[in-house]
């Protein structure tokens, strides 16, 4: 193991501890002492109980993700779901719907990205993931606009796929 | 003042859904009521969550309900995603309307 990669690696866990202890206070609703010491001491707990008989390997290579970069994913994210929900309107005023399978590819490689393209692709209005094999994709799109693999692409997870 | 603006996107979420709706009872054919059907489950359903978050100021109630949106941002997908796939696995095909 490099340096940089265990710094990497406590700053990883560190945010997932973060997240679990956060839960833990707002199902409590109080910031007493015992919710505050208990918080992280469950969720170190559930961490290593659920690495060690849940999952093949550890969250660290399974499923990466740094916060911000998160938070930066779910702006744009909702941005292309209002952004498709408002495009979507003529369709439904005017009863016109012409559904196509499109394949695209994507060029994210990690397991966790793919998931996370495809969920979002069917997350925003008018298209839906229905299979995924590999980087290939089929989509379920409402009004075609080309069954050019790489054009649709574009037009679907453009923005998306910019940020990986 | 906060009330109203919580309010407004309130209504504004349950447009969406209503619209949804409307786009289910239009169309006849499996594959464009389910693409229709996502503005209720996503769109609409985001909106009025965001809108009793906006209602209710900064509280433990506001981030339950925030846990609640990642919640369904996470399932919702891979509900619709299991029914189109199973759908297209038994063979239906994709028609005009």
């Amino acid at each position: 193991m490099k340096e940089g990669d265990f710094i990497k690696r406590i700053v990883y866990y560190g945010q997932l501890v973060a997240l679990f202890s956060l839960f833990w206070v707002v199902l409590f609703e109080s910031l007493s002492f015992w919710v505050l010491i208990s918080a992280p001491i469950i969720s170190i707990l559930s961490l290593i109980l659920s690495e060690k008989y849940l999952l093949k390997a550890n969250y660290y290579d399974l499923y990466y993700f740094n916060i911000f970069w998160l938070l930066k994913y779910t702006v744009v994210l909702f941005t292309e779901i209002y952004k498709s929900g408002f495009s979507i309107i003529p369709n439904i005023l005017s009863g016109h719907a012409n559904p196509g399978i499109v394949d695209i590819t994507t060029e994210v490689d990690t397991n966790i990205g793919i998931a996370l393209i495809a969920n979002s692709i069917t997350l925003t209005p008018g298209t839906i993931t229905m299979d995924v094999s590999g980087q290939k994709l089929k989509v379920l799109w409402i009004d075609p606009e080309t069954y050019n693999p790489t054009m649709a692409g574009l037009i679907i997870k453009g923005r998306l796929e910019k940020l990986f | 003042m906060r009330d109203l603006i919580g309010n407004i996107i309130i209504f504004a979420g349950v447009g969406f859904a209503g619209l949804g709706i409307l786009g289910i009872f239009r169309f006849k054919n499996f594959y464009s009521r389910v693409l229709v059907s996502s503005k209720v489950d996503t769109v609409g359903f985001i909106t009025i969550l965001l809108g009793v978050s906006v209602k209710h100021g900064l509280s433990f109630f506001t981030l339950k309900v925030l846990f609640i949106m990642a919640m369904a941002l996470i399932i919702n997908p891979l509900i619709t995603h299991s029914i189109v796939r199973s759908a297209y696995i038994s063979g239906y095909k994709t028609r005009k309307e």
